[in-house]
């Protein structure tokens, strides 16, 4: 009755604890960057986040600042098209944070 | 973007943000300024209010949209996306179509055409020309539309950029005979339905910008990507 | 009074009007329209370097120069407007609508920051690029707008001259931008 719950062969205790200890380590290794690009001018935000997205590992966080309108559009237009999470905080008047996360 | 659920966890709480002062007051009340500017100018001409209103009309609609022809031009080559070129190529078919609508109309009832004055002589002039312009209009950040723009966006570095644009242009304006002397006045004007016809210029024209727009999808998926679609 | 722009600013029709950025594409169809409408009305389309070179121009005069014996200003038009002044000249009401049009937008969205100048090489590229983009655009008889927006929409084969000429150029700003500026 409960076979269906166990893998055919014999290694089921060892996925088990293998699983949970790869969720830990891929948990701590998760880093966050922060990206300033407040006062920049088109289209700087977004090639600097194009080479810093390259450094970073899947997983990791990138936060881009920015002030400029144009940013706010294009950074996370580019972000998406390339697979990753988007999303935007806008946290001031005129000052937004694009959250990244890398997914491919 | 409201306060939807956010997913992406964040080692940082997110910034504790301040109480933001809403701009919507000053925003209000510079409208009715603008309009108060339109009356007194259309008591001196129709026209010049008719301009004011044109041009915030265009202002509005450029800073919503965040339209900048420099990152139509530049945004392929330094970072793959082609959104705003494509857009372009939007706006170029809807306003050919409209333009060439109103100028034959003119035309077929025989009187002179319309906005004939931007059909200017094409050269070594208009080659340089352009060359300056899109090496300074992605060097500051913004061409002549985004520079206004960006001004009142409140981007100092552009107030400098426009300063500087007035004068090269006085410079240009001081220089302009003797380009006109030595190049232009040789250059011809070409208005494309007096060589393709009416419906010939206006299919070809359509169709390159068709042309461009499909090349311009294919280049920012390539260099880019569709969002993980394709891959 | 405070409630009320509270309350505004929290709509959903204002929001997606006012707050929103909208899509690149809307954007394109409004500045169509506005531009056929623009050539409807008023027998041109729309420009906006040529008003910077009449500014250039009245700024001189102010500081005691004189522009009349350049051929650029010669033409009995160009002097009349020279003459009538900035108060009078619709290139001018419609180049300052456009920074105030702007404005309004980000003001009303709540957007609206003084971003200053945070270095030396931004000051050189406004510098630069401003000049280049002025000269420029007297050499073409236009800018982007003017040369290559409606000087292509009026089926000129300057407007595609020019378009490719743009690129040429922003090939090279880019390089430049990569190189020193970024």
């Amino acid at each position: 009755m409960s076979e269906h719950l166990y893998p055919k062969n014999n290694v089921t205790s060892n996925n088990i604890y293998t699983t949970k200890s790869l969720i830990k380590e891929r948990k701590k290794k998760m880093k966050e960057f922060v990206l300033d690009c407040m006062g920049e001018a088109c289209p700087i935000p977004l090639v600097k986040a194009q080479k810093k997205i390259e450094e970073i590992e899947t997983g990791d966080v990138l936060v881009v600042q920015i002030d400029h309108s144009c940013a706010m559009k294009n950074v996370p237009e580019w972000a998406r098209n390339s697979g990753h999470n988007v999303e935007i905080d806008e946290v001031d008047d005129g000052e937004w944070e694009i959250v990244i996360e890398k997914s491919v | 973007m409201s306060e939807e659920n956010k997913t992406i966890q964040r080692s940082s709480s997110r910034a504790p943000r301040k109480p933001k002062k809403s701009q919507i007051p000053y925003g209000s009340l510079l409208l009715i300024l603008m309009v108060v500017v339109g009356i007194a100018l259309s008591f001196k001409s129709t026209n010049l209010g008719l301009f004011w209103l044109f041009g915030s009309l265009f202002g509005f609609v450029l800073q919503k949209s965040r339209f900048c022809f420099t990152a139509s031009m530049r945004d392929p080559i330094l970072t793959g996306g082609t959104s705003i070129t494509r857009a372009v190529m939007v706006a170029l078919a809807i306003t050919t179509i409209g333009f060439t609508a109103i100028k034959y109309g003119y035309y077929i009832n025989g009187l002179d055409i319309p906005g004939m004055s931007y059909v200017v002589p094409v050269g070594p002039a208009t080659i340089i020309g352009g060359i300056m312009f899109g090496t300074g209009m992605v060097i500051a950040g913004g061409c002549a539309s985004g520079t206004l723009m960006r001004v009142g966006e409140g981007f100092q570095m552009l107030m400098l950029a426009l300063l500087f644009f007035v004068v090269g242009s006085l410079i240009g304006a001081h220089h302009f005979g003797w380009w006109k002397i030595n190049f232009i006045s040789h250059s011809p004007k070409i208005f494309l339905p007096d060589y393709l016809g009416w419906g010939g210029a206006l299919l070809v024209q359509l169709l390159v910008i068709a042309g461009i727009y499909i090349f311009a999808d294919k280049w920012q998926k390539k260099k880019v990507g569709d969002g993980g679609a394709g891959h | 009074m405070k409630q009320f722009f509270e309350k505004l600013g929290k709509n959903e029709y204002y929001v997606a009007v006012f707050k929103n950025p909208f899509s690149y594409v809307t954007g394109a169809i409004l500045l169509s329209i506005l531009q056929i409408a623009l050539f409807a009305y008023s027998g041109n389309p729309w420009g906006v370097s040529g008003t910077f070179a009449n500014w250039g121009a009245w700024i001189f005069e102010a500081v005691g120069g004189n522009v009349d014996k350049w051929y650029y200003f010669s033409s009995p038009g160009a002097q009349a407007t020279l003459e009538a002044g900035f108060l009078s000249h619709t290139g001018t009401m419609s180049n300052l609508g456009i920074i105030f049009g702007a404005l309004m937008a980000t003001l009303l969205a709540s957007q609206f920051k003084i971003k200053k100048i945070k270095s030396l090489r931004q000051v050189v590229a406004a510098v630069l690029g401003g000049l280049l983009m002025g000269y420029g655009a007297r050499l073409a008889y236009g800018c982007n707008i003017g040369a290559f927006y409606s000087g292509i929409s009026s089926l000129s084969l300057s407007g595609w001259v020019f378009a490719l000429s743009l690129l040429i150029g922003a090939f090279l700003g880019s390089k430049l931008l990569t190189k020193f500026f970024m």
